[in-house]
Order: C-alpha cells, then sequence, then structure tokens
C-alpha cells in the first residue's frame, strides 16, 4: 500500500470546492477512505484543523452567532479528519541539552524542529510538520513522499526533499503519479 | 421571553438606569437582556463543560456528506486552503 506524509492542507483542500487541489485532493481522500493508501500526519494537524475551521466558522457566521455550532463543527471536522484514518505522529518524549553550561528538557520534537532551522529558514509551524515527517521518514521507510498544497514547502521542493528523504509534491503531481481520479 | 424577578442593591440600579440613558437602551430590562448576552460571550468558558457531551452527540449526528456540504460553504472563499492553514503558520 502507497504510504505518504500528509500536510494538513491537503485535507482542508478537499472541504474546500474552490480550491486548486479540490479535485485531487478529493481523489487522495477517496482513496484514503477505501483503504487503498495510507496517511501519515503530525498531530500538528490536528490543532490546525481546529484552529482554521473555528477561525472560518466565526468569520463566515458572525461572531455573536453560532458558538454552539461553531464547536459542533469543530469537532465534526476532527471526526472527518480521523474517518481518513491517518497514522498521527507525535514525536514524544524530552532531549536534554546544554547550552552554555545551562541545562534544558526540550519536548523531542522541539529539538528536531531545531536542528532543521540549521538547515532552512522555515517557520517554527513549517519546521515542526518538516520535523515530524523526517521522523516518521526514519521509522517507517515505505512512506513515500510529503504532499502538500504550500508554495513555501513547494517552492523549496528540492532542498526540503534532501532533507527529509522522500520527494515534496503537490496533491496534484501526487495524485497524477497514483493514477487517482 | 422568560421573565426573571431579581432583586439588585440601590446603587446598582441606579447604575443600570445610567446605562439606559447613556447608551439609548429603551428602557432597564433591554439593557440588562444585552450585558448578560454580551457577557456570556465573552466568556464561553462559563458553559464549556455542560455542553462538551452535548457537543460531541451532535456532531455525530451529521452525515460526512452533509458536513461536507457545510464545509464547502465555510471554506469558499478567495483564499486557497494552503493560504488558510498557513495564516495559523505565522504567515
Amino acid at each position: 500500500m502507497k504510504q505518504f506524509y500528509m500536510d494538513t492542507n491537503v485535507f482542508i483542500s478537499r472541504l474546500k470546492s474552490d480550491d486548486p487541489y479540490h479535485v485531487e485532493a478529493k481523489a487522495i481522500v477517496k482513496s484514503l477512505e477505501e483503504n487503498e493508501i495510507q496517511a501519515e500526519t503530525s498531530v500538528l494537524a490536528l490543532l490546525e484543523v481546529a484552529s482554521v475551521s473555528g477561525r472560518l466558522y466565526e468569520a463566515k457566521k458572525g461572531e455573536r452567532r453560532g458558538e454552539k455550532e461553531r464547536k459542533v463543527f469543530i469537532v465534526r471536522i476532527l471526526r472527518r479528519l480521523a474517518g481518513i484514518k491517518p497514522k498521527f505522529i507525535n514525536i514524544s518524549g524530552d532531549t536534554q541539552v546544554s547550552i552554555r553550561g545551562v541545562q534544558a528538557s526540550l519536548p523531542s520534537v522541539f529539538n528536531e524542529a531545531i536542528l532543521l532551522s540549521l538547515q532552512s529558514t522555515l517557520r517554527t509551524l513549517d519546521l515542526i510538520h518538516l520535523a515530524a515527517a523526517r521522523y516518521a521518514k526514519r521509522m517507517n521507510n515505505e512512506l513515500g513522499a510529503f504532499v502538500t498544497g504550500d508554495k513555501e514547502f513547494l517552492s523549496n521542493k528540492k532542498e526540503l526533499s534532501r532533507i527529509i528523504g522522500m520527494p515534496i509534491l503537490s496533491p496534484k503531481e501526487y495524485a497524477e503519479g497514483l493514477g487517482l481520479q | 421571553m422568560e421573565v426573571l424577578n431579581v432583586k439588585v442593591k440601590k446603587e446598582t440600579k441606579e447604575k443600570i438606569e445610567r446605562l439606559v440613558k447613556a447608551r439609548g437602551y429603551k428602557n432597564k430590562s433591554e439593557a440588562l437582556r444585552d450585558m448578560i448576552e454580551e457577557h456570556f460571550d465573552e466568556h464561553p468558558e462559563l458553559f464549556a463543560d455542560d455542553d462538551v457531551e452535548e457537543i460531541v452527540k451532535e456532531a455525530g449526528k451529521m452525515s460526512d456528506a452533509e458536513f461536507d456540504r457545510l464545509a464547502a460553504e465555510i471554506f469558499r472563499g478567495s483564499k486557497t486552503a494552503a493560504e488558510l492553514v498557513g495564516e495559523g503558520r505565522e504567515r
């Protein structure tokens, strides 16, 4: 079974019918639901999905309206994400570091992200996704691609692919590569 | 609407009357209604524990197809999915 790392925006593209990658994201999610392919993603995706859906719901429905409906929407979108059965990557545990003799106990995911900051100029949460993807690839060599619609990743795909050890592909490239429609 | 009989201190009553004039409410009842709603809106945590179970139950009732229709409405707009997620990534 083909396996890939799924960036949060691929899942949102599936739900956003006017998104440039909607058609491909829909095909990818359909294949996930039918167990033809398998996705892994950072636990950060859960937080990002909750955050973006809550913000958008409020913007669309108005600040004073639908507080309960907004919560239902957030819970429902998390259930929708869980429905495609991704494997959530959590780089657990702490790493002890010493900086000029000052000891710090860092969540290991932060340590991995800091190490990646030496190799790329991505922003904080991008580094956490990248760290999760690199960790996932180390744990599972079958992981074949990092799929994202994010221009920041796609415009630096050559350099970032080398860092994480697998190609960075747009949903269109990935869906076409697998012949999904 | 429901009717509540509430006892308040004399100073509180006077403050409410001042607000009615200052904010142009029709009467004390309208002013209090507005203030209570405002307080509830600003402090959703007051009810957070009460409704989690109900929210999860409610969310479970919606089919994927129904949810996808609602999500399409919520996410519709000029920004791409990557841009919307990117906003949460400090961009």
